[in-house]
């Protein structure tokens, strides 16, 4: 009994490509939506259908989930902080978010489904990290964005915010 | 970035900025520099990112036009005034920027408050214009009121309320609103 009892609680996950993955519930848990699946339904055993994520996605999320799996859970003061904090993202953060755009915008996509707050922040804060200190057109070739101004409407928002030029 | 719904962008551009924006011996707040660029991504970054353009108004040293062509966009947009919940000013700021009253910048000025200042129905307006006159800076009192979701108010450096300063005429008009 003793051993069967410091086992850690698996859970699966059915992925959006049906893959299913097992994980300790306690990772799984640093999901807020997972966490509350699992508190309404009861662990029985069931594989827990994760529909808006892939495999892949959802694979880098459970990495980061691990890593931080003792972190202290976000109160709702942390929240209205993290904004007002400088753009700092901790060293084992910044290697995980070193991947291609397309996975990391999946990874802050999955990361407000799944309502993880933590590595939401973080992916945000690389995307602002990659923003910040470019021009209008650096910033549309980094993301692959169309200018769809026309030279007016351009003109009138350079008028309209010409206090905040930097000077 | 095309597949980000507008409230995620919003939580991006929420993240550029990076000084404590709360406190009040903060470095220089970046905000304004980076988030004016990304407003001139695309029509939809433009949308997102103006409410946090105009959240937070911190003053460097800007001369006297510079308030004066913030004060010119509020009184065109109306639409833009709600988004004002922070103004950070230096304290002597109608000591520092004292003007000649022959010069154009005079002129930009009167020409902009006067107006605005009939049309904001402003307590003092005649001892505004005298001020103004004078050469004084008066652009603070009505960008307060402008602003009419305003949340904060800081001055930097007050370091000694007992100098002999005249006081702004923008303090004035607050016991009105208080």
């Amino acid at each position: 009994m003793a051993a069967t009892a410091s086992e850690p609680k698996k859970v699966t996950l059915t992925t959006s490509d049906n893959a299913d993955i097992s994980v300790e519930r306690e990772v799984a848990e640093r999901s807020i939506l997972i966490k509350n699946l699992l508190e309404d339904i009861g662990d029985n055993g069931d594989a827990i259908p994760i529909p808006n994520v892939n495999e892949a996605v959802m694979k880098k999320v459970l990495e980061w989930c691990e890593q931080h799996r003792k972190d202290p859970p976000a109160s709702q003061d942390d929240d209205a902080d993290s904004r007002k904090k400088s753009t700092d993202i901790d060293e084992w953060d910044q290697k995980f978010m070193q991947v291609d755009q397309e996975m990391l915008f999946e990874i802050i996509l999955a990361a407000n489904y799944l309502d993880i707050k933590a590595l939401l922040d973080v992916g945000c804060k690389t995307v602002a990290n990659m923003i910040k200190g470019k021009s209008p057109d650096e910033i549309r070739k980094t993301f692959n964005i169309q200018n769809d101004f026309t030279p007016e409407e351009e003109d009138q928002i350079r008028r309209e915010n010409e206090w905040a030029e930097d000077r | 970035m095309e597949t980000l719904p507008d409230e995620l962008l919003l939580h991006i551009f929420e993240r550029v900025p990076t000084t404590h924006i709360e406190y009040f011996e903060s470095p220089k707040y970046d905000g304004t520099d980076h988030l004016h660029q990304v407003c001139l991504v695309s029509q939809r970054f433009n949308r997102v990112a103006t409410p946090l353009l105009y959240a937070v108004i911190d003053e460097h040293g800007w001369n006297p036009l510079v308030w004066s062509s913030l004060l010119d966009t509020l009184s065109r947009r109306p639409d833009l005034r709600k988004h004002v919940k922070t103004i950070r000013i230096n304290e002597g700021i109608s000591e520092n920027n004292v003007f000649n009253v022959d010069d154009t910048v005079f002129t930009t000025l009167h020409d902009r408050i006067v107006p605005l200042a009939q049309e904001l129905e402003l307590p003092m307006q005649e001892e505004m214009l005298h001020r103004l006159r004078n050469g004084e800076d008066v652009v603070i009192g009505p960008l307060i009121y402008l602003a009419h979701n305003l949340e904060q108010l800081f001055i930097r450096g007050l370091k000694n309320p007992l100098m002999k300063l005249q006081e702004p005429l923008w303090i004035q008009p607050l016991n009105h609103v208080a």
